[in-house]
């Protein structure tokens, strides 16, 4: 997903060609404002007064320079809140700092289609949907990225996950006979090929009892069921269709967060949130690509107890071919139950990650997480069925309202 | 109502969304939805993208739900 230099200035600028510098917690450190060139800061300054998108070098605290894109090329990744709190990082536009390669760029100028929106009023910031050039993570990871891990359940047939969704071309004679031995009638389901889900039993142990059975109140008195992640004490991620439903009357009216639930057992307790996050390009545009959403709990005492996943946005290499775990709460299985499955990711898009998971309705907001070497961090949030079934990939944009909503 | 899946949420119940004759539309199904098959009860899950459908939804004080979807090959 590099960015030719040459597409981006014009012949008459000379710009070095540097990536931004990544700390060890992989969040960009603040930039410098100060501009390259002054050509830049005034075709800057024209182009945020005609709303035109431009693309310009800035030269960061270290000297090293970073390609920055104006506010204009982003909109659907700006907030979108709900309920009775304010919303955080609310403030006024930074002028010239807009869609930034990586880092956090909230408060940006609510006149960007990335311009927070909430259900409350005001707005929050617009996260830029800068080209994921290097993996970012919420925390601090050592190492190079493999190929993943998978967690290790008892009852959990490996070789299945790994296996399927492989590509074609790798498949041995032995693999492309097992789609012979379907049952008469197979029907393809979100279950991919054969369903090889088992299920939490403990789920008081990390990550399990960090992931949510929730219980969702929409606005047309429908009851609902997705599941939901704690990404930070108060926070708990999930799909944008299940804190904002067009088909039941907009923004949940509560949404009931039961940690680690497991049967009719709550472990945890639960906690009722009442304010939610999303982003425009889901409750404007109703756009696939930006289906993610966050409740914001009263109080973070859960969270706290519980403990919360990191998550990472990864570039295309990382994630290609990448084993990856999911958890949630099916509604084909017994009710409250956490299920697992594991597999590769298939195919990757800008916006969105496809998988041979096993999935089923209710398992909408459940992470889709990479382990390794001890090290959990989601790259998707799982949203839709299909086979393959896909997640809204983690990409800056969305890292970064993940960190704002986690600092709530 | 006919139309053409092209999404499907997997929230529980369901939520879809259609491309209808009038544009795209998203519904939910009820938690008691029937999906049908030449005619044969099927998992809600057997819905996927790209199908077409025949809906059959609902309507209670403004709000609609869809209760019957039968899926065409």
């Amino acid at each position: 997903m590099k960015t030719q230099l040459s597409e981006i200035f014009p012949s008459s600028l000379s710009y070095s060609r540097l990536f931004g510098n990544m700390d060890r917690s992989g969040v960009r450190s603040t930039m410098s404002s100060e501009p390259f060139d002054l050509r830049s800061n005034r075709r800057l300054a024209k182009a945020q007064s005609t709303g035109r998108c431009f693309k310009w070098a800035q030269r960061i605290a270290n000297g090293n320079l970073i390609i920055r894109k104006s506010r204009c090329a982003m909109a659907k990744h700006n907030e979108s809140t709900s309920g009775t709190e304010k919303p955080a990082g609310t403030g006024g536009s930074k002028p010239g700092c807009g869609c930034g390669g990586g880092g956090s760029s909230t408060g940006e100028s609510t006149g960007s289609p990335h311009a927070s929106v909430s259900s409350e009023g005001g707005a929050e910031g617009a996260s830029g949907e800068a080209v994921t050039m290097v993996d970012q993570v919420a925390e601090s990871f050592d190492g190079q990225p493999t190929g993943g891990e998978l967690e290790g359940l008892p009852g959990f047939d490996p070789q299945r996950a790994i296996g399927e969704g492989m590509p074609m071309g790798i498949l041995t004679d032995e693999m492309l006979e097992l789609g012979e031995c379907r049952p008469e009638g197979f029907e393809p389901e979100t279950v991919c090929g054969n369903d090889d889900r088992v299920e939490i039993t403990n789920t008081t142990v990390a990550p399990w009892r960090s992931i949510c059975k929730l219980i969702i109140t929409f606005p047309n008195g429908a009851r609902g069921g997705c599941t939901g992640w704690f990404i930070g004490p108060k926070a708990v991620m999930t799909a944008g269709h299940c804190v904002y439903s067009r088909a039941n009357g907009g923004w949940a009216r509560q949404i009931e967060v039961i940690p680690g639930m497991r049967g009719a057992t709550r472990p945890y307790g639960s906690m009722v949130g009442t304010s939610f996050r999303s982003v425009t390009g889901w409750t404007q545009d109703s756009d696939p690509n930006f289906d993610y959403g966050c409740i914001i709990l009263p109080s973070p005492t859960l969270g706290n107890q519980v403990g919360y996943f990191g998550f990472a946005a990864l570039t295309d290499a990382s994630l290609q071919n990448l084993l990856v775990n999911n958890s949630g709460y099916p509604g084909d299985k017994p009710s409250g139950t956490q299920w697992y499955n594991a597999g590769r990711i298939t195919n990757v898009t800008a916006r969105k990650i496809y998988y041979m998971l096993d999935t089923y309705g209710g398992q909408s907001g459940s992470p889709t997480w990479r382990l390794l070497s001890g090290q959990r961090h989601a790259v998707g949030v799982h949203a839709y069925g299909g086979c393959p079934n896909s997640s809204t990939r983690i990409i800056t944009a969305v890292f970064n309202n993940m960190m704002t909503w986690r600092n709530s | 109502m006919d139309a053409t899946i092209i999404h499907v949420m997997e929230s529980w119940p369901l939520q879809l969304a259609l491309l209808t004759p009038a544009g795209q539309e998203h519904v939910a199904l009820d938690e008691n939805a029937r999906i049908h098959r030449a005619g044969v009860l099927v998992d809600p899950a057997a819905l996927q993208p790209g199908q077409r459908v025949k809906v059959l939804m609902l309507s209670t004080g403004g709000d609609r739900t869809v209760i019957e979807v039968e899926i065409f090959d």
